[in-house]
């Protein structure tokens, strides 16, 4: 009986599976493009308009000559939505540099995968807890004195602050993963990177997403 | 020639902790379908987890084709494992992944990491996939996600998946644990039938005796570490079995 249903059922063929999963990276590598895009485009007119680059050297020259470069007139922006926007934007990009700074900072700090426990386990512990018990305020006061008064400043202050919850809820939650899959992926002869991203990822992307957004 | 050599194996997880493998002694050749049953704490997951490396043994030797291979690392490790399928007693699915994306991890040690990053599996993978689940009768199921499926569903995309390495060896660890008696059994003839044509062989730990005297062609005893009976299916008898599981009894 069962037979006979599965035999009706229209075989799926190569052609079509390979196809959609074409599809797939196709919509995906469109939504990272434009993710990108987004962000190069907060980074330009917060950060690089916004800061005072003489006072961070040369590199900061490099950066104001590049801006020159693409020559966009912002000064256009209505005198109200753009400074709304631009704090929006801040917000957005600290959270976002601070998710960069959590991928080492978690895989460091979860006792089952961090490289070599003894050391790299209390460093990311206790970069994390300095990171939370230092008030958002000293924080930003520390960067306005590193790099001037600015959105640069604001950005930094917010993703290091970041750290401190995200890293530590997403450390908790790769400690908290069912090893099972970890060990399939490792007994196929998957590499460290295939064994992140096929065996620990899927069960801790739902987890620290809603971290990451509440955090925003 | 056999395939895989175990000789006077030993391991413990911890420095000053006990030996849960005294010296264990045994091979397996092309056409053995190996049935290794004990009490629980045997031993019988720590033997076959250090097979593929999964558990560093702490003494003796494994000859995988002659090769030795309690010292391999890194690389060398991985190409070891590559040729070794595992099917897990929990399965140990992707849950979030699809069907399709679970039998295709089978071949990660096959596929460069950015090639897996964006799953973009050769052509040949693909039809390999399919072909697999056609074969252990999941064709449907394709798109499905993985925690979508039955316990016996999900062992056979972990069959699927295993049989994706094109392994030189099965490692079994307890197939049906998780699985009702019917489902048991179609999983063991599933897999004794998939190894038998592609002429694979197996190292199965498994707990139902039953079970074991009706699809291998030997056992491997194991009590407390030690190995206490290692011959051809129909040598076992009551006897023996009663030997073998003293320990629970007591
Ligand atoms: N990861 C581990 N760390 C420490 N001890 C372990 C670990 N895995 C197993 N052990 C111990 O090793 C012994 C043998 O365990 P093993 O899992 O190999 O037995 P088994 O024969 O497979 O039992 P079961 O039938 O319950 O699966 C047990 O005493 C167990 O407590
Ligand atoms: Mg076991």
């Amino acid at each position: 009986m069962k037979d006979t249903l599965a035999s009706l059922a229209p075989r799926p063929s190569v052609d079509d599976i390979m196809r959609s999963r074409r599809q797939n990276r196709y919509a995906k590598g469109a939504f990272y493009a434009l993710l990108l895009i987004m962000v190069a485009w907060s980074v330009k007119i917060t950060v690089i308009e916004d800061t005072d680059w003489a006072r961070i050297g040369s590199l900061g020259k490099v950066i104001e000559a590049a801006n020159r470069f693409f020559g966009i007139d912002f000064s256009l922006f209505p005198s109200l939505i753009g400074p709304t926007i631009e704090t929006l934007m801040i917000a957005c990009l600290g959270t976002l540099l601070g998710v960069l700074l959590c991928i080492p900072a978690a895989w460091f700090g979860a006792h089952n995968i961090t490289p070599y426990k003894p050391v790299t386990y209390p460093l990311a512990r206790l970069m994390m807890s300095l990171s939370r018990s230092i008030h958002e305020i000293v924080w930003a006061l520390f960067f306005v004195a590193a790099v001037g008064l600015g959105a640069l400043a604001g950005v930094l202050a917010l993703a290091v602050r970041s750290i401190g919850f995200i890293a530590k809820m997403s450390a908790e939650a790769i400690e908290d993963i069912d090893p099972g899959p970890v060990e399939a992926i490792r007994a196929t002869g998957g590499n460290g990177f295939q064994v992140v991203i096929y065996g620990i990822l899927p069960q801790v992307l739902p987890q620290v997403l809603s971290v990451i957004v509440f955090e925003w | 020639m056999a395939i895989l050599e175990v000789r006077d194996l030993r391991a413990r997880y911890y420095a000053i902790g006990p030996d849960i493998l005294k010296g264990i002694s045994f091979s397996v050749e092309a056409d053995d379908f190996l049935a290794i049953i004990g009490p629980s704490g045997a031993g019988k997951s720590t033997l076959i987890r250090c097979v593929n490396r999964l558990v560093t043994p702490t003494g003796g030797q494994i000859l995988f084709y002659g090769r030795e291979v309690t010292r391999l690392h890194g690389r060398q490790l991985r190409l070891l494992r590559r040729d070794i399928g595992m099917i897990f007693q929990e399965f140990n699915l992707i849950d979030r992944m699809s069907v399709m994306d679970n039998v295709l991890s089978g071949r990660l040690g096959y596929t460069s990491s950015l090639r897996s990053l964006f799953r973009a599996f050769p052509r040949g993978d693909i039809q390999h996939a399919l072909d697999l689940l056609d074969r252990v009768g999941l064709l449907e199921f394709v798109d499905k996600r993985a925690d979508e499926l039955s316990g016996g569903q999900r062992q056979r995309v972990g069959i699927a998946r295993a049989l994706m390495q094109n392994p030189k060896l099965l490692l079994v660890d307890e197939p049906t644990s998780a699985l009702d008696p019917k489902i048991s059994r179609e999983v063991m003839a599933l897999i004794k039938h998939m190894a038998t044509e592609l002429k694979v062989p197996c190292l199965c730990n498994i707990h139902d005796v039953q079970l074991a005297m009706e699809f291998c062609n030997k056992i491997i005893g194991l009590q407390d570490g030690d190995k206490m009976f290692d011959g051809p299916t129909g040598e076992m008898d009551q006897t023996k079995l009663d030997e073998i599981y003293d320990m629970e009894v007591l």
